[in-house]
């Protein structure tokens, strides 16, 4: 009874966000928030039979699995007509070329790429194991417990280089970039140090 | 809170992609082996009982002989292990195993040894997934790397596309090549964007979790990495090395039954077994949860002990304990198994068509670069080829890991080179033709070897859904070859 439910309910609430947006993408003069809110708010009332019929933390994920798989299902099938329909006679207009050209050439441009690489491989390394330090070492000496802190610099090292990756290969000037992935890594040494000399 | 994801400012849409397109040039070869790799090892326990069909396999074993098939094999050991592993049968593995560090042993469901494990598919794709077939710190790390690379290219991706919501349904696949997989990409990366940063998050935090341990010990840790992880998974305690009776497997599980009817005893575990200072715990199945288990010691008499605290102890031991099954979708059975093999291949084809945007790109932009292009395909379309042909070796000819090992490297990197420097010899087509063969060959070679022997389940569904996949790449080979179109780029689609 409750797998039923939330199936049913996760049904319900991506087919109303396929509505939704659809409708949306029509641009209609009154864009579908009810709609939209309805699909979003189903989906989350669905997560509470999931829980009861899976436990807790996997009925939780079991349920975010099957509205991924109702999506995936339903764009395939939006693919699937797609390919089925008679040829349109307007055709798609063809995107803007945004692929971004080389700045420089020659040693310049290798350097540039050089300098990327550090920051975005060895430096956003370090920045992030610098800022999982300082939070292992801060969350140690506000009294939390060993394990919980262990999981969160465990996961905080890897959300953080990503994060820095990101930055450092983003489209901005190189300085800004060395700034945006260099202090969070010298302020988390520097915490660390701070943190670790109160500590001793 | 009205969302309004399209009104994302451009120059940070712009930044995004630049960042996206960067990164994603730097993972995609090996994020995309990863990706597939992943795929099969998500079935690793089925692969694994596909190669040895005629292992005997059980519900439920009785204690007494979970019992009498760790004394078996303990008693022929010429050296005691320092780990030692009693496995009961569970849903996905239903089989009675006992194992070393070193080799794995399977017994009949009175506690008899049959047969020695010998899935060396299994295994290798084990130590391409975790390790890259590296040695294990550089391997796990540079895994590690590509997830925090793949979590980077989730993020960017989520920012760099304005149109999330409104296009969350759309798929043109009537379209230009370009519209096509820019499609394919964004429809199945935002639908799975779940699943692709929980594993990319999950295999990040796995992957680098011995370059953290070698950096963060001696910082908070008093330079001592063997007991970093301690606090999530308890101490390992070091006794006397002088022999003693092994600890009582039977007398635990019968106990262990008695006080934790609702959860499964799965794994036995031993350190310095049959000495006087062994420590034993039961790691216990926790079927409604999302952890892989928790640990429960024992003495030599078999009196239990407390919880490691896995599945009720701090949030942190719970977190941690759920980062295996979160990966690999070990929390659910079959269903949840098949799932995962769905998603991951969805991963497979938000890497391939990923590039082939670039591609696409370059080409339209008059910047095309062809080698790269073929090299692509032979990425894409070489890897199930060389997976397969290693699966037809492992049958066939060697069961030797490291052969089987340099098979696959010698043919991804050997395909690539050749598709480099010969234009127009590995077509797309061509490689799904080879793999289609090459994957009937192997079903059919595995029929013959085993015919007239006892099959499980799993080997039915491993062997149907290999055929199933050398017809539909056999299928699209054919349809490719007899009306081909542009081999270069959308050649290399997924």
């Amino acid at each position: 009874m409750q797998l039923a439910l939330a199936i049913l309910l996760t049904v319900a609430g991506t087919l109303a966000l396929r509505l939704a947006w659809r409708r949306g993408r029509q641009q209609q003069a009154r864009p579908p928030v009810v709609l939209r809110w309805a699909g979003w708010m189903l989906l989350a009332a669905a997560l509470v039979p999931w829980a009861a019929t899976g436990g807790g933390d996997r009925g939780v994920a079991l349920g975010v699995g099957v509205v991924m798989l109702g999506g995936l299902a339903l764009v395939l099938l939006e693919g699937w007509r797609a390919w089925r329909a008679p040829a349109r006679r307007r055709r798609e207009r063809e995107p803007r070329n945004d692929l971004p050209r080389a700045p420089s050439r020659g040693i310049a441009l290798f350097l540039r790429r050089a300098w990327i690489f550090c920051l975005s491989g060895p430096l956003a390394l370090a920045a992030a194991l610098a800022v999982g330090l300082a939070l292992w070492v801060g969350l140690a000496r506000a009294g939390m417990h060993d394990a919980n802190v262990l999981a969160v610099a465990m996961l905080a090292v890897p959300v953080a280089w990503a994060v820095l990756a990101t930055l450092a290969t983003m489209e901005a000037g190189l300085g800004k970039r060395t700034l945006l992935v260099t202090a969070p890594g010298l302020l988390g040494a520097g915490a660390t140090l701070a943190l670790a000399g109160g500590l001793s | 809170m009205n969302l309004k994801w399209s009104r994302l400012p451009s120059g940070l849409v712009s930044s995004m992609l630049s960042g996206h397109l960067t990164l994603g040039l730097a993972a995609s070869i090996l994020l995309y082996i990863l990706c597939i790799t992943g795929t099969a090892m998500v079935f690793h326990e089925e692969f694994a009982r596909w190669e040895q069909p005629q292992v005997p396999e059980m519900d439920s074993v009785a204690p007494a002989a979970a019992a009498r098939a760790a004394q078996s094999v303990l008693s022929k050991l010429e050296k005691a292990p320092h780990h030692f592993y009693v496995g009961l049968p569970t849903p996905t593995n239903p089989r009675l195993w006992v194992a070393t560090s070193e080799r794995t042993w399977f017994a009949n469901s009175q506690g008899s040894i049959v047969d020695e494990a010998d899935h060396e598919w299994a295994h290798f794709l084990e130590k391409l997934h975790y390790y890259l077939t590296l040695p294990t710190l550089p391997g796990l790390t540079l895994v590690g790397i590509l997830g925090v690379l793949m979590a980077g290219l989730c993020l960017s991706g989520l920012l760099a596309h304005p149109r999330l919501f409104r296009d969350a349904f759309r798929l043109r696949l009537k379209s230009n090549q370009r519209l096509v997989q820019a499609d394919l990409h964004n429809r199945l990366s935002v639908w799975a964007f779940p699943f692709h940063l929980v594993i990319a998050l999950t295999g990040a935090a796995l992957g680098l979790s011995l370059l953290v341990a070698a950096v963060f010990a001696p910082v908070v840790n008093d330079g001592e990495t063997a007991t970093f992880f301690d606090p999530i998974f308890g101490s390992e305690v070091e006794g006397a090395d002088t022999p003693a009776p092994l600890a009582d497997i039977e007398a635990a599980l019968v106990n262990f039954e008695q006080a934790h009817p609702d959860v499964r005893a799965w794994v036995i575990t031993f350190h310095d077994p049959a000495t006087e200072g062994q420590s034993a715990e039961i790691l216990a199945y926790h079927s409604r949860r999302l952890i892989f288990g928790d640990y429960v010691g024992f003495d030599a008499a078999g009196k239990l002990g407390d919880w490691t605290g896995l599945s009720d102890g701090e949030i942190g031991q719970q977190v941690v304990a759920s980062l295996y099954p979160l990966h690999f979708g070990s929390f659910g059975g079959l269903p949840v198994k098949i799932l995962y093999g769905l998603l991951g291949l969805a991963a497979c084809v938000v890497v391939a068509s990923g590039l082939n945007i670039w591609l696409v790109k370059r080409r339209q932009s008059g910047r095309a670069v062809p080698a790269f292009e073929r090299a692509w395909t032979a990425t894409v379309w070489g890897a199930p080829l060389a997976l397969a042909a290693v699966a037809f070796a492992d049958l066939a000819i060697t069961r030797e890991l490291s052969w089987l090992i340099a098979l696959f490297w010698t043919l991804q990197l050997g395909l690539i080179a050749v598709a480099m420097t010969i234009p127009g010899l590995l077509l797309r087509s061509r490689l799904r033709l080879a793999t289609a063969v090459l994957l009937a060959v192997v079903v059919a070679w595995h029929a013959e070897r085993f015919a007239g022997g006892e099959a499980n389940a799993a080997a039915w569904g491993v062997s149907l859904a290999l055929l199933a996949a050398a017809g539909v790449l056999g299928w699209l080979g054919l349809k490719e070859s007899v009306a081909p179109g542009d081999d270069r780029v959308s050649g290399s689609g997924a």
